[in-house]
């Protein structure tokens, strides 16, 4: 049961606190604290479970704003115990997902070796020049050792810049081989994501669509203008209405926020939602 | 051009916007994938999207595939020939045996 100040109950009327709809909701989700027992400036305190996914959806209700209907409603049906026919489906997909761990793919110290072992500045046209050199100088007969020492030095150098050259891009090509393999993995772990998410689309129109009925029911039951539309989820009228009659089929623990006014008493909304209530001006 | 890849939603989506941003660089679209201008713009925006995402893109640079550099006449013969067979359903393997025209194996373990 919820307590708020310190007093337990399940139907409170806030409206004539000076608190607004976003501290009481602030409260009520722990505050920034996270202790859920002060307000952002410590003007209200509520202790209670902490908000389910029917609550985050539809569990702070004030007029002019829109609501994801659908999904609160598929929430709804799991807080009564209801599956989606693709529950099943739904949860192998979950845990293969869980079970890929693809390694990480980062070539970047290969390619940059690859890079880098590039043939270096004018080595070759200088073998050429010292070829030519050596050539004229044996011709007229002249000394040519020197030259011969530094051609035998430049080609030594070649072969060993071509060799490393080859090294790298071998390692690179073991590496992008491998990162193959490691992108199969991510690419399947992105079928299996949209497949996931597919898969909770249909949950969610499912678990609506068992739901129309009930939430055309407590919609006619509730008070207010608006009646329930198609598909399951839509509304003629406004959102808060839907919201409202949200909360009333669900289970819920924490207190819903009910800034519309639609109830003269914390008393008649709590009743009338099934559900602990804090009643605060819109 | 350039080819980036994604393999990741967020990838994708990052991808998508990136490509709606900048048409001019866009050479073509597919899905989660993207051809970009072989421009330093186009390396800019690939390696933007590999800071982003890391091993979720995969940015690639492909070249025009001349056929009459590429690969030998008799590849080229092969195709045309096999594109030209009489029974729609006889799988290569079978139409080449007995014939002039390279076996799949052969034209496996030759490169391009």
């Amino acid at each position: 049961m919820p307590v708020v100040d310190g007093e337990p109950g399940r139907a409170f009327d806030l409206r004539d606190r000076a608190v607004d709809v976003d501290e009481v909701a602030t409260a009520l989700r722990g505050g920034p604290d996270d202790a859920g027992d002060a307000s952002a400036d410590g003007s209200i305190t509520v202790r209670c479970p902490s908000p389910g996914p029917v609550h985050r959806r539809v569990g702070v209700v004030r007029p002019d704003r829109s609501y994801p209907l659908q999904a609160a409603l598929a929430a709804a049906a799991r807080s009564r115990g209801h599956e989606a026919s693709v529950a099943d489906e739904l949860a192998d997909v979950r845990r293969r997902l869980e079970a890929i761990d693809p390694p990480a793919v980062s070539l970047a110290d290969e390619r940059r070796h690859v890079a880098s072992a590039d043939a270096p500045d004018g080595l070759e046209e200088r073998l050429a020049s010292l070829r030519g050199q050596l050539e004229i100088a044996r011709e007229r007969g002249e000394d040519a050792e020197d030259l011969a020492a530094a051609r035998e030095r430049a080609v030594a150098d070649l072969a060993e810049r071509r060799t490393t050259r080859i090294a790298a891009e071998q390692r690179l090509e073991r590496a992008r081989s491998a990162a193959r393999d490691a992108r199969d993995r991510r690419e399947e772990r992105l079928r299996l994501e949209d497949r996931e998410r597919n898969l909770e689309r249909r949950a969610r129109r499912d678990l609506a669509e068992r739901m129309q009925a009930a939430f055309e029911r407590a919609i006619d039951a509730l008070p207010g203008e608006a009646s329930a539309g198609e598909p399951p989820g839509r509304v003629v009228g406004p959102d808060a209405d839907g919201a409202l009659a949200v909360c009333r089929l669900a289970r819920l623990q924490a207190p819903v926020v009910v800034a519309v006014d639609r109830f003269q008493t914390a008393e008649a909304a709590a009743a009338a939602l099934d559900a602990p209530v804090l009643l605060v001006d819109g | 051009m350039l080819l980036v890849v994604t393999y990741s939603r967020a990838a994708r989506q990052t991808l998508r916007n990136v490509c709606n941003a900048h048409e001019d660089v866009v050479v073509r679209r597919f899905g989660r994938a993207a051809l970009l201008e072989a421009s330093a713009f186009g390396g800019f925006l690939g390696l933007r999207l590999r800071e982003k995402h890391g091993a979720d893109v995969q940015l690639e640079r492909t070249v025009p595939f001349n056929e009459f550099e590429a690969v030998e006449e008799d590849v080229r013969a092969a195709a045309a020939a096999y594109e030209d067979r009489e029974t729609a359903s006889t799988p290569y393997a079978k139409f080449a045996a007995g014939t002039d025209h390279p076996d799949p194996d052969a034209l496996r373990r030759r490169e391009v």
